[in-house]
């Protein structure tokens, strides 16, 4: 069975392309154009890692994480930011973030990336 | 019809007219309300037309970048015979290629730039700097910056054109398209440079810019003045202390602003020998250099050399008064 991504992000072109990229690796990808749709998603259905944004509509990404940690700690997480700011990427962390990428990215890194942190959780 | 005949025959002249212009507003409504509802129709179809333009641009680059079975070169003929057959589906796929690039980086950067180049998007955009006008120039000269087409050639030119928008997008060009020497588009100038463009230059080389530091000493023989300040500036805030002795004859530079520049870069890179060379011309310099003067003793010398200049100061002269009122009480105080 094919393992489960959920995107949380609002830029449809980074969206569009993750979606691709992922789906051509094998993964079955599901998309939440902001925070409050991803809680819905993430209620009734089970996935193997969330990537998401922090700058979001409606709950921003710190918050969409604190959400995730609280009630599925399990659920790997992997941040994809324009934020370069230690202070942010180390908040990220220490809530339990397992990756943290930054804007400009590459996508086949990030794919790596996803790939590793799957198979680790 | 017999009412018609009725009002030809029978109204006055008067409500013949009004009934006329009456006529002619309603048929101009009609036709303002009718254009209205075409123009709406119109956008709303480019809007989709767009829309789907679009979505083919980017189901084209995402297989492109990423899909290993794609037939490249066959995709690329058919793409471009099918989806590039129009300027409007060029400026799309053009602006789909600038937003990816800017969001990737790597491999992918790499491919975005390569394909660029594969759907001969690059002489979409040389025509346009050739025959545009100066704002599609200015984005066409932007787009070669971003996607690093080295083509200075065709840019040069434009760092002398008659609007600040295209010079702008001229500089950003040869700034960002430079690995070493970022600033050797200096020699193609023929036009002093804005206040604006300078502070651009400058922050392009300090935060932009990745490539190994110029040596701004080149520039200082520059026929433009505003260069020769600006490469005085640098000098100094790039701390190159090996190019001090390049500086020191333009203390006795004819323009005050080349002096009041290279004084203030001689105090900040605490050249201790300039306060020997600037004190005795005090009583004969401009405001501007003036106060300069003062503010190299505050950051070098002393307070019995500060209270020497101030029988030099004339009762006009106020911003030299306040500069020196400001550096004596900052000495009073440490």
């Amino acid at each position: 069975m094919k393992k489960k991504i959920l995107i949380i992000e609002d830029n449809p072109m980074i969206v569009k392309s993750l979606e691709f990229k992922l789906t051509k690796d094998g993964y079955q990808v599901v998309v939440a154009q902001d925070g409050r749709k991803a809680l819905k998603i993430l209620e009734t259905d089970a996935f193997q890692l969330v990537i998401t944004d922090l700058m979001l509509p409606f709950i921003n990404g710190i918050e969409l994480i604190e959400h995730i940690k609280n009630n599925i700690p399990e659920l790997p997480v992997i941040v994809l930011s324009t934020s370069k700011q230690e202070e942010i990427i180390m908040d990220a962390f220490k809530m339990g973030v397992n990756d943290f990428i930054t804007k400009p990215f590459s996508p086949n890194e990030l794919s790596l990336r996803v790939k590793r942190t799957i198979e680790n959780n | 019809m017999n009412s018609l005949e009725h009002i030809v025959n029978d109204w006055p002249w008067i409500l013949k007219l009004n009934a006329l212009f009456i006529v002619l507003f309603l048929v101009f409504i009609i036709m303002v309300i009718c254009s209205l509802v075409y123009l709406r129709i119109y956008k709303n179809q480019r809007e989709r037309h767009k829309i789907s333009y679009q979505e083919n641009a980017d189901e084209f680059l995402n297989n492109y970048m990423f899909n290993d079975d794609f037939d490249i070169k066959n995709e690329i003929e058919t793409f471009k015979s099918k989806h590039l057959n129009t300027p409007l589906k060029k400026k799309i796929t053009l602006r789909q290629i600038l937003i990816y690039n800017e969001n990737f980086k790597g491999e992918s950067s790499v491919l975005i730039k390569k394909v660029f180049q594969e759907l001969e998007l690059d002489q979409f955009v040389f025509n346009i700097l050739k025959k545009g006008s100066w704002y599609a120039k200015a984005r066409a000269i932007y787009v070669l910056s971003e996607l690093l087409v080295k083509e200075p050639r065709l840019v040069s030119p434009y760092l002398n054109a008659k609007h600040e928008e295209v010079r702008e997008q001229a500089i950003y060009y040869f700034l960002k398209t430079a690995t070493n020497n970022p600033l050797s588009f200096f020699k193609n100038l023929k036009t002093e440079l804005t206040l604006w463009e300078l502070v651009y230059i400058e922050d392009s080389i300090k935060y932009a810019y990745t490539g190994e530091t110029p040596d701004f000493s080149i520039w200082l023989d520059h026929h433009l003045i505003t260069i020769r300040i600006f490469s005085i500036k640098m000098i100094q805030q790039f701390n190159q202390f090996e190019n001090i002795p390049k500086i020191i004859p333009f203390l006795y530079h004819e323009n005050p602003h080349v002096r009041k520049e290279t004084i203030r870069a001689l105090y900040k890179l605490h050249y201790e020998a300039l306060l020997e060379k600037v004190i005795p011309s005090f009583k004969d310099e401009e405001e501007v250099v003036k106060s300069e003067i003062i503010k190299a003793i505050q950051a070098l010398g002393r307070i019995d050399q500060l209270k020497e200049l101030k029988s030099l100061i004339s009762n006009q002269d106020k911003r030299t008064e306040l500069t020196y009122l400001q550096v004596e009480k900052n000495f009073m105080i440490n």
